[in-house]
């Protein structure tokens, strides 16, 4: 069998690059894929210890997970749609009206 | 006439706020009005506003008549002196049958400056209601500023008293930081922030009194027999300290003495007319000083009063210095309000009775003229539209009813007598000559330096007299202004009278004050012979003695037999008299010298070890060479046995030799109840031109406000 | 008469101020306003002359009564009560009140009829009034209070009066500055004043002069060779001392002595009749009268007796050489009054206060009578003061050179008039000083003497016997105040000449001439009933040297080669200003004006021999440098609000500082969450893996 290790470190990388993904990309929708690769990177550290304990749990929650992944995705595209209607642009680092 | 009014102190609290309620829920003046149709508007704010002012202020003079000055002013009924028409309530739950008290109580002090607050808002008031459209904002905060103060000094909890305190700061502020002069803004916030900085530390300081004594009421706190003071005065010297610190500078800062005042000139000029009129008023601190920090930490006011007396004098003679450099008319009596204030702190903490008396009077009359020479300058505002000194001059000519105002009001500030400020000053310089505090500063220099304040004060207010109304007029236009209308006279006429009431007729206002005074001085320290009329106390002894008063040196400071009596008396009859002193010990110093040197009193209220206010008890071992005793064995006359050298302030304040005193224990014999004393003989007994800023766009349909006076308002 | 009718003496110039001071709002008529003032004002001054001399001849100087004037007051009652302060408000009815009383009321009686000429034309004649009758009512409160604080209560309202009256005025800048200066100058020595009934208090436990248990400040005092306090013991010499000299500063203050005289001169801005009432007969002797009332209390300190000596003596001298440059009429009269006062202080340096209050009598006649002739000069001459412009009156107004001539005699000591007796008397009693410079105080006495017959008839001179300096027919008025007033005397007399005075003016000099010549002799050593009149009646109120354990020393000449030393010195003085301006008809000066102006030596002594100039240094352009850029630039500005400023520009600092996290960014946000929750769980973790 594949070592759970294999698994985890595979999630941590995964997670580590949407991090710093999430970090980095000015593109709304780039900061979203990165997003999702978070949420997925999580979902296989579910799975991968959901089968290495043998319950089923690990699955479930990663269900939950994917279900709320595409609703906060329609939601945040509905976001970035609005942003682009009033701004013309979706720049991140433009958005900085909060700025002091 | 004893008065059987209870609950008038809320009474007096509320009218005001509830008429503040009122108008504003009146329709501000000046709209929907056509050209020459009556504004009902206006009548209605106004007659509102003055309705409920004057209903104030009667209900203050009857404060006011009603109080018992006189501790035996009616013995049979227990009551007299002290504090009177109190009132207690639980008001606020703390936890397991803890309440927080709305205790409000009158004694002398607050019953004089109660009196005096109602007097001068009813007058501002009277001035506000025709100068401002905003006169309906005006009147609601001067009438909860009203309540406020009085709030102030009719509080016996600290927390209540705090609240009140505090609560004087919103209303001030509103009226500078809307309806102000061009740096408004700024100087509301200085004012703010420099005031509630202090009270903070004070809040700190009443938070550690209740944690440690277990009490809020300033009754029980200021009475050495009860367990809250004994379980405060057990604490640490230095933590004592601390806290008598942080309240004597919450107090110091609201005073406005030298270091700390900042905030005056900028607040008091800023202000529309009437609220310099109503800043004047904020005397807070000065009563905190005599409510609170004097009673409940009597030992550390004595140990900060020889830096108290420094920074008075500072402050006398920095703000007379300021006030003659001043190019604007209100800048100069700003700074004189600094300098007066100097005044005041000064006779309060030179612990005598005079002084003490002679600036609560003061303080009085400050808030009598100064009100009056800054309601004098709005007038002069409204008309003229400067307030530059060098633009001024010669109205005299052209306002000459105004003009002997404000003559009158120059003359009460200078201290001329017969006038009111002479009462007040000259008492404060008597006693800060005679106190032992003083001459630990530095010798009678203290006193001659405050004293050439007075000098100064001529200086500056007969020049802001003279660049305003005399010589030639200032500018052509000025010629066309008009004298005072009904209105001002209203205003005017009354401080007038007052000046020269508490100035020839003083006794009508100190006789409330005599007890309240002695309790707060329970032993007298002046170096002088007390309250009795010399010659009737010397008759006293003389039938006592039947020995002729020359044959021995007789103690001018002995308690006499009937003071001793009426002492216990006041212990059984008047439960709320804070006792300071316990039976005094009857000590004969042996020569005056003695008694006057510097720290004759600190031995006595030093007492051993403790801090408390406590005489020498059971000081046997009394090693006092006594002349007179050896003078009246061998039988010779008098002056044989006195030493007569140079008086001890001319050796620096230290009596050397065989004068001196053996320090801690009483040179002085305690004169004990000064109530008392005071009880045996029936006593018997006085430019802005601030630019209307409108907060909101005024209405383009308003129509002008009906001002007679014409001249450049708005 | 019963004495309490001697309360009116007080009441009714107060009554007459209050008269004056409220008729504007209840008499619209002015005219009638004027009439009424015209009677009330003087009559209610000269009713209480009548009142004093009714009771000094019905009483004379046996008794000594204090009169309550408020009823129901006691002395558990009294009218000031503050902790162990007592101050009753009562008069004291004895010698020296009497007689200053009379002086005030009666000088002052004669110069309110004067004035009732002499201000006809003003339109601000009832105020005029009001300020004058209230200053007598001051100046009554000062020599009739029994006690010190009653005597400050008169001393600082005849201040004021004096500042009201100088400034009178007012609509010229220069006469308000002058009553300014009057009132601070006035401020500086009442400083001294209160400072020592501060001490007063605190070493004899009362400021009243008399109690009726013989416990006031001057019956401690009256005990031989030592002051005792309340309790019996003795009062060291050396407080004795202080309280005097505490209280001669403001007799230096008031009287105008060195250093504190410089208000005096500039006080001639106010109008003629205020200077002969104010700064000739009343307020500036209070000084005296306050001096003799204390003498139980000076002759227990030789020091503090030979200090006003030889400052009345330095005085003296100073301003005799001022008045001898001169050019203003009423200057020169003020310099005399201030040298006259040194003469009186001198009298009351030696112990001998009979004597200086002697010379306050006759000083307040023919000074009065000098001052009020001058007056007559100047309303004859339109209102001009400078004597460059005067010259040959003599003709033109005999009347005032009359009346001038016997006061300018009589203040110069020519035998046999008033002020040769009181003069002479000081000069004897000063060369007798006890303290053993007699002759110094003598020799320096009869210097001054001579100064002052020399510039005294350098005026008389100067004024009416040299050779007309202007052109009679063309005086053109001088104005006193706005261009718009009729305030001087031009107007309703139209035709610009010289003209006399109305008999409203000239009487009351007459009056005055007539005691300057005469009361000398009356209440001198040879008048009659055996002579020493003034002294003989003075004596129960004033102490003598021998109380204070004293002794006048014997005097090198007797009284007759003294009386002849006067004379001839007097007649000196006069002889030299008559050769010396006798020989200078036409130009009726001694230097030629451009000479005087650059002289050092006129310049130094026409300028109050540099006081004011030193003043003006030190006290005002030091003073002003001072609280303008020390105190307020510095200190207020630079250190305390830039404190305060400081302190919030830091906080604004601060958060300046702070804000800079917030970016704005969004990714800047999400790295801090992303920092917050890895330190959250590596601390959780470590937690965790530590149990």
């Amino acid at each position: 069998m594949v070592p759970v290790s294999y698994y985890l470190s595979l999630s941590a990388v995964l997670f580590t690059i949407g991090v710093v993904g999430v970090l980095v990309k000015r593109n709304p929708i780039q900061v979203f894929m990165c997003i999702e690769l978070m949420l997925n990177a999580a979902n296989l550290t579910f799975i991968a210890l959901g089968r290495f304990y043998g319950t089923a749990t690990g699955e479930m929650y990663v269900i939950f997970a994917l279900a709320v992944a595409a609703a906060e995705v329609s939601v945040g595209l509905g976001i970035i749609v609005t942003i682009f209607r009033s701004r013309q642009s979706i720049d991140l680092d433009e958005a900085a009206l909060l700025k002091s | 006439m004893q008065m059987q009014i209870t609950g008038i102190l809320s009474l007096l609290l509320f009218t005001p706020i509830v008429g503040a309620i009122i108008l504003m829920l009146l329709p501000k003046p000046g709209q929907n009005v056509e050209n020459d149709s009556v504004d009902f508007g206006a009548m209605a704010v106004n007659s509102v506003g003055i309705g409920f002012a004057a209903l104030t202020l009667v209900l203050a003079c009857l404060l006011f008549v009603g109080y018992h000055g006189s501790i035996f002013g009616n013995m049979m009924s227990g009551v007299g002196g002290g504090i009177q028409f109190a009132e207690k309530y639980n008001w606020i739950p703390m936890g397991a049958h803890h309440w927080l008290h709305w205790h409000l109580g009158a004694d002398g002090f607050s019953v004089l400056l109660v009196l005096l607050t109602t007097f001068v808002i009813l007058l501002s008031i009277i001035y506000t209601t025709r100068t401002s459209t905003n006169s309906r904002e005006i009147i609601a905060l001067l009438l909860l500023l009203e309540a406020a103060i009085t709030g102030v000094y009719l509080a016996l909890n600290l927390v209540l008293f705090y609240v009140f305190f505090e609560a004087t700061l919103i209303p001030t502020y509103l009226l500078i930081g809307m309806f102000g002069g061009p740096r408004r803004a700024y100087a509301a916030i200085k004012f703010f922030i420099y005031t509630f900085v202090g009270s903070i530390l004070m809040l700190l300081a009443i938070a550690s009194v209740y944690h440690y004594a277990g009490s809020l009421s300033i009754i029980d706190l200021s009475n050495p027999m009860s367990a809250p003071y004994h379980a405060l005065h057990a604490l640490p010297s230095s933590t004592l300290m601390l806290m008598a610190g942080a309240f004597l500078l919450a107090f110091t800062i609201k005073t406005a003495v030298f270091p700390f005042h900042a905030w005056l000139p900028d607040a008091y000029t800023q202000a529309p007319v009437v609220g310099s009129a109503a800043l004047v008023l904020l005397k807070m601190g000065i009563f905190g000083y005599v409510r609170i920090a004097i009673p409940i930490f009597p030992q550390q006011c004595i140990t900060f009063a020889p830096l108290m007396i420094v920074l008075a004098v500072a402050s006398i003679l920095y703000g007379s210095l300021l006030a003659a450099a001043q190019k604007d008319a209100r800048f100069v009596i700003a700074y004189s309000s600094v300098a007066h204030l100097g005044f005041v702190v000064l006779g309060i903490f030179t612990f005598t009775r005079v002084g003490m008396m002679g600036a609560m009077i003061q303080n009085f009359n400050h808030g009598i003229f100064t009100p009056m020479l800054f309601l004098g300058l709005g007038m002069l505002a409204e008309r003229t539209g400067t307030m530059d000194l060098k633009e001024l001059g010669g109205l005299k000519r052209v306002l000459p009813v105004f003009a002997t105002m404000m003559l009158l009001a120059t003359l009460a500030s200078v201290a001329a007598p017969l006038f009111s400020g002479f009462v007040g000053e000259f008492p404060i310089l008597l006693g800060s000559w005679t106190s032992g505090i003083t001459h630990s500063v530095g010798g009678y220099w203290p006193t001659a330096l405050a004293a050439c304040g007075t000098i100064l004060s001529a200086v500056y207010m007969l020049w802001w007299f003279q660049r305003i109304m005399l010589g030639p007029v200032g500018s052509p236009k000025f010629r066309e202004i008009s004298d005072l209308n009904t209105r001002e006279w209203l205003v005017l006429t009354p401080m007038a009278v007052m000046i020269f009431w508490v100035g020839i007729g003083s006794p009508f206002w100190t006789s409330r004050m005599q007890s309240a005074v002695s309790n707060v001085l329970p032993v007298s320290t002046e170096n002088v012979e007390q309250s009795l009329p010399v010659s009737v106390m010397l008759t006293d002894m003389r039938e006592r003695t039947a020995g002729g008063v020359l044959s021995h040196p007789i103690n001018g400071f002995l308690v006499t037999a009937p003071d001793y009596h009426s002492s216990t008396v006041v212990n059984q009859f008047m439960p709320h008299q804070p006792l300071h002193m316990p039976v005094p010990v009857l000590q004969r110093p042996a020569t005056r010298r003695q008694m006057r040197a510097p720290n004759a009193y600190s031995g006595v209220l030093r007492g051993p070890g403790t801090g408390t206010l406590r005489g020498p008890t059971g000081a046997a071992a009394n090693p006092l060479p006594n002349p007179g005793q050896q003078a009246r064995q061998a039988r010779k006359p008098i002056g044989a046995g006195m030493q007569v050298g140079p008086a001890p302030w001319l050796m620096g304040g230290k009596a050397t030799g065989a004068n001196s005193m053996p320090t801690g224990e009483a040179a002085k014999p305690t004169l004990g109840f000064g109530q008392a004393n005071s009880g045996t003989r029936k006593i018997n007994s006085v430019r802005d031109h601030s630019v209307p800023a409108p907060a909101v766009p005024a209405n383009p349909n308003a129509p002008t406000t009906d001002n007679k006076s014409g001249g450049l308002s708005r | 008469m019963n004495l309490q009718f001697a309360q009116l003496i007080l009441w009714l110039p107060l009554l007459g101020f209050l008269f004056c001071s409220t008729s504007g709002l209840y008499i619209k008529d002015r005219a009638l306003q004027k009439r009424l003032t015209t009677v009330i004002a003087p009559g209610v001054v000269l009713a209480s002359f009548v009142i004093a001399l009714l009771v000094t001849l019905q009483f004379g100087s046996t008794s000594r009564e204090i009169i309550a004037l408020i009823p129901g007051a006691s002395i558990y009652d009294p009218w000031i009560r503050f902790g162990g302060f007592r101050v009753n408000f009562n008069e004291v009815i004895d010698p020296l009140s009497l007689v200053m009383s009379l002086v005030v009321t009666g000088v002052g009686g004669l110069i309110h009829v004067y004035s009732v000429g002499y201000m006809k034309d003003d339109r601000d004649y009832t105020r005029f009034f009001t300020y004058f009758n209230l200053f007598i009512f001051m100046m009554l409160l000062l020599v009739l209070g029994d006690n010190f604080l009653l005597m400050f209560v008169g001393w600082e309202g005849v201040g004021v009066c004096s500042y009201l009256l100088i400034s009178f005025w007012f609509t010229d800048e220069a006469n308000a500055r002058a009553g300014n200066k009057a009132f601070i100058v006035n401020r500086v020595g009442d400083l001294g004043f209160s400072l020592g009934i501060m001490s007063i208090w605190s070493y004899f436990g009362t400021v009243s002069f008399y109690t009726p248990q013989h416990r006031g400040v001057l019956e401690l005092a009256n005990h031989v060779g030592r002051v005792l306090d309340v309790t019996g013991a003795v009062v060291p010499t050396t407080a004795i001392t202080m309280i005097c000299l505490l209280l001669f500063v403001g007799a230096v203050g008031k009287s105008a002595q060195i250093p504190l005289f410089v208000w005096l001169p500039d006080a001639m801005a106010g109008p003629t009749p205020v200077s002969a009432l104010i700064h000739a007969a009343t307020m500036v002797t209070a000084g005296v009268v306050m001096l003799s009332r204390c003498s139980f209390l000076f002759v227990h300190s030789a020091v503090a007796l030979q200090v006003v000596a030889w400052v009345g003596l330095a005085t003296a001298f100073v301003a005799a050489t001022m008045a001898m440059v001169q050019t203003d009429i009423k200057k020169v009269l003020a310099y005399s009054t201030i040298s006259q006062l040194g003469y009186m202080f001198m009298a009351c340096g030696v112990g001998d206060f009979s004597d200086g209050i002697f010379h306050v009598v006759t000083h307040a006649f023919f000074k009065a009578l000098l001052f009020l002739g001058a007056g007559a000069v100047i309303h004859s001459m339109l209102g001009e003061q400078d004597m460059r412009n005067m010259g040959g009156l003599k003709k033109k107004l005999p009347a005032t050179w009359a009346v001038m001539i016997i006061a300018t005699y009589s203040i110069a000591g020519f035998p046999l008039l008033s002020g040769f007796w009181s003069k002479d008397a000081i000069l004897d009693s000063a060369s007798r000083s006890f303290a053993g410079d007699g002759m110094l105080l003598y020799a320096g006495g009869v210097v001054t003497a001579f100064l002052t017959a020399f510039y005294m008839n350098r005026l008389m001179w100067k004024t009416f016997y040299t050779k007309e300096r202007f052109a009679d027919g063309h005086l053109h008025a001088h104005q006193h105040g706005d261009s718009d007033e009729s305030g001087s005397h031009g107007d309703s007399h139209g035709n610009g000449s010289v003209h006399p005075s109305p008999s409203t003016m000239m009487w009351p000099l007459y009056i005055l001439a007539v005691l300057a010549a005469g009361f000398g002799w009356y209440a001198g050593p040879y008048g009659p009933n055996g002579g020493d009149l003034l002294s003989k009646f003075l004596a129960p109120s004033i102490a003598p040297l021998s109380l204070g354990g004293l002794q006048p020393q014997p005097g090198l000449l007797s009284p007759m080669a003294g009386y002849l030393l006067s004379s001839i010195v007097a007649i000196a003085g006069l002889v030299l200003a008559a050769v010396l301006y006798g020989r200078r008809m036409e130009s009726g000066a001694i230097l030629e004006p451009a000479a005087a102006e650059a002289s050092p030596l006129v310049w130094f002594l026409k300028n109050n021999w540099g006081f004011d100039a030193l003043y003006s240094a030190v006290f005002i352009r030091g003073g002003g440098l001072l609280a303008e850029r020390g105190l307020m630039r510095g200190v207020e500005t630079d250190t305390i609000n830039a404190a305060g400023d400081g302190l919030a520009k830091s906080v604004g600092g601060i958060s300046r500082l702070l804000r800079r996290i917030q970016t704005g960014y969004v990714r800047n946000y999400a790295l801090v969450m992303l920092i917050g929750a890895v330190t959250l769980m590596v601390g959780m973790l470590v937690g965790v893996m530590q149990h």
